[in-house]
């Protein structure tokens, strides 16, 4: 007889041992005990995801009622160039590394539709970590290839949150390194705050999505290249399991927001950078600048703190920096740990228009010979 | 003149360069070489220059330049390893092949220059910054902030800019010899995506009014590489491509060609072959 827990249990099988979801599917069938929701009354309104590093319109105060705000991503499995010579078996959320960023109010509905095509080898899921219950909805949107599925979670509490892939057991950290990551940030209904509770808003807001890589070798040193996504599997996961990754990296891939593609802003705009890693810990730091409020953990309920350095972002997180530009110039946005910055990839630049101000800074004596000495 | 930092490791590297030169038959075909005529490049040397104190870029001044004979194409990865195998240069992680040689620092190329020399008994030696320009023609690139660039600000943002012009499509993994084309000198691959080491350092020095440069001093332990924007880059450095400064735009692979100078002995042959 197979008892209610047996159940349970059965399905968290499945979703921690996806090669068997297909069979097990027959049983998962649990009809919910509790009456649906009735949201009938609310309004409903659609977003249209965008890349990063930038993000959907979106307005930073709620214009009434929370509402159903509707997205739709579709499940990519592709090979991606992450440097010279550096190819990665991907797999996206949309088709980006990172996933698009949503953005949504405090008690707002979010209604994602997942699209898991055909053409994609493996199972997918998705994971809010700013969702409650049933392991953040990954327990609900187990798609093959060939299904779709709508998962709807309230947006109970304010901040930037990752969302991720977690298809089960040792599929979960490889569908995360491979790119199933993004964020969405619940704002406030009335706003973003500073630290005495006044209201702030921002000019620009930038996501930047870190992630790492574990690209494997052949013997002679060079990157290995797959013809699918399982055949980069076990290598793969050798390279993983040793915790040194090849690549860490803003946006998906080196330099992917430097040159024509660097971030830009002007002196006297505001900008939000959100941050997120899912997988390992990361220390921003932006290169002669700051950051003026920082949500380090990302949770807008809490207090931000003033005038940082450099701030944390926890592996499994995402956090929120606001700072307003003072000085023209290129800036370089960072990870430091300079290794991962310079020699790994996680660097992003800044091109900020404007005038210099010289009484912030000025040059008294360019580097010229030691005369006397 | 500033004292140029030794490092040990580099200098035994450099005492390889004295390595057994085989009796017999040269070790790979000679390489084909293109004769540059006497000519006049718009020079600037390149590093930090002030002018009352603030940071500058220098104007440009005509400069003459000899004619001299250049490779026509870098000096692959098979004619490197030779050398490798000879005991004369250092082993370098990019083996194998006739695509260029990358992955090699100033120390490298001029190890390979001395014992190619000592070889052939030919004066194979890097080019001058200048004789690389003229040579690479309308390839030449050069990311300076504009002279006319006065606040750091402006600075940053003027020599970002023209970095990223000169930049187009650079990038990706080396292509075999000939995949960047011919300039009009008949010179291959000049400002594709592999930087080319000369001989020239950089340079710290002060301004006139006028913008020229009127005292300036090498600093020899950074070296300019010749490509698409020029880049200073540590002699000692293989790979730039992320090791720039955090804001500067690197060089994604460096190699090197050679200059073989006239009245060098056993010389013969015709000027292109």
């Amino acid at each position: 007889m197979l008892t209610r827990r047996a159940a349970l249990m059965g399905a968290a099988g499945a979703v921690s041992l996806p090669i068997f979801a297909r069979a097990a599917k027959a049983e998962e069938a649990l009809t919910p005990a509790a009456a649906p929701a009735d949201l009938s009354k609310l309004k409903r309104i659609r977003r249209e995801l965008v890349a990063p590093p930038f993000v959907h319109e979106h307005e930073q105060v709620a214009p009434g009622e929370p509402r159903i705000v509707e997205f739709e991503m579709t499940i990519v499995e592709k090979e991606i160039q992450v440097d010279d010579g550096a190819y990665l078996q991907g797999m996206t959320f949309n088709g980006s590394i990172p996933g698009p960023m949503m953005v949504v109010h405090q008690d707002d509905y979010v209604e994602l539709t997942l699209i898991n095509p055909p053409q994609n080898m493996l199972q997918h899921n998705i994971d809010f970590h700013a969702a409650t219950g049933a392991l953040g909805g990954g327990a609900l949107t187990l798609v093959n290839p060939g299904e779709k599925t709508v998962l709807r979670f309230k947006a109970t509490r304010p901040g930037t949150f990752v969302y991720h892939c977690a298809p089960g057991g040792p599929m979960i950290p490889w569908h995360v390194v491979a790119g199933m990551v993004g964020s969405i940030m619940v704002l406030p209904r009335d706003g973003l705050k500073d630290h005495e509770g006044r209201r702030v808003s921002y000019d620009r807001v930038y996501y930047i999505g870190e992630n790492e890589f574990y690209i494997p070798k052949d013997e002679a040193g060079v990157y290995k290249r797959y013809g699918d996504v399982g055949e980069s599997y076990l290598d793969t996961l050798e390279v993983m399991n040793g915790l040194v990754p090849s690549h860490v990296v803003f946006n998906g891939k080196v330099g992917a927001l430097t040159g024509d593609n660097a971030l830009k802003a002007a002196v006297g705009e505001k900008v939000l950078f959100v941050h997120s890693q899912g997988n390992r810990d990361s220390r921003p730091h932006l290169i002669g600048g700051h950051g003026d409020l920082v949500w380090e953990a990302g949770k807008f309920n809490n207090v931000p703190d003033r005038d940082l350095e450099t701030w944390f972002i926890r592996g499994g997180s995402a956090g929120a920096a606001l700072y307003e530009f003072l000085q023209p110039g290129v800036y370089a946005y960072v990870n430091h740990n300079l290794i991962e910055a310079v020699n790994l990839g996680a660097t992003a630049h800044v091109v900020v228009a404007g005038d210099w101000n010289n009484d912030l800074m000025e040059q008294v004596v360019a580097p010229t010979e030691m005369t006397g000495i | 003149m500033k004292t140029i930092l030794l490092v040990p490791l580099l200098a035994a590297v450099g005492a390889l360069g004295l390595g057994a030169i085989p009796d017999g038959a040269p070790p790979f075909a000679p390489p084909q070489t293109v004769t540059v005529a006497a000519g006049e490049v718009s020079w600037r040397p390149l590093g930090n220059f002030s002018q009352e104190g603030k940071a500058r870029t220098p104007r440009r001044v005509v400069l003459a330049v000899p004619g001299f004979e250049i490779m026509k194409h870098q000096v692959s990865r098979d004619q490197y390893s030779t050398c490798v195998a000879a005991g004369a240069c250092a082993a370098v992680p990019a083996v194998g092949g006739s695509l260029p040689q990358t992955q090699v620092n100033w120390q490298d190329a001029t190890a390979f220059a001395a014992w190619y020399s000592e070889l052939t008994k030919q004066a194979w030696r890097l080019p001058t910054e200048a004789e690389w320009q003229l040579a690479a023609a309308e390839r030449y690139g050069d990311a300076a902030a504009d002279a006319g660039a006065r606040d750091p600000g402006e600075r940053m943002l003027s020599a970002y800019a023209n970095g990223v012009f000169l930049r187009g499509s650079a990038g990706s993994a080396p292509r075999p010899a000939g995949g960047y084309g011919e300039n009009s000198l008949g010179v291959a691959d000049m400002g594709g995506n592999i930087w080319e080491w000369t001989d020239g350092c950089m340079v710290n020095g002060r301004l006139a009014a006028d913008g020229t440069v009127v005292q300036s001093d090498p600093y020899c332990g950074v070296r300019i590489a010749g490509g698409r924007h020029r880049a200073a880059v540590i002699d000692f450095v293989r790979d730039a491509s992320v090791g720039g400064c955090a804001v500067g735009l690197p060089p994604d692979h460096l190699g090197f060609r050679l200059v073989r100078d006239a009245g060098a002995p056993d010389r013969n042959g015709p000027a292109v072959w």
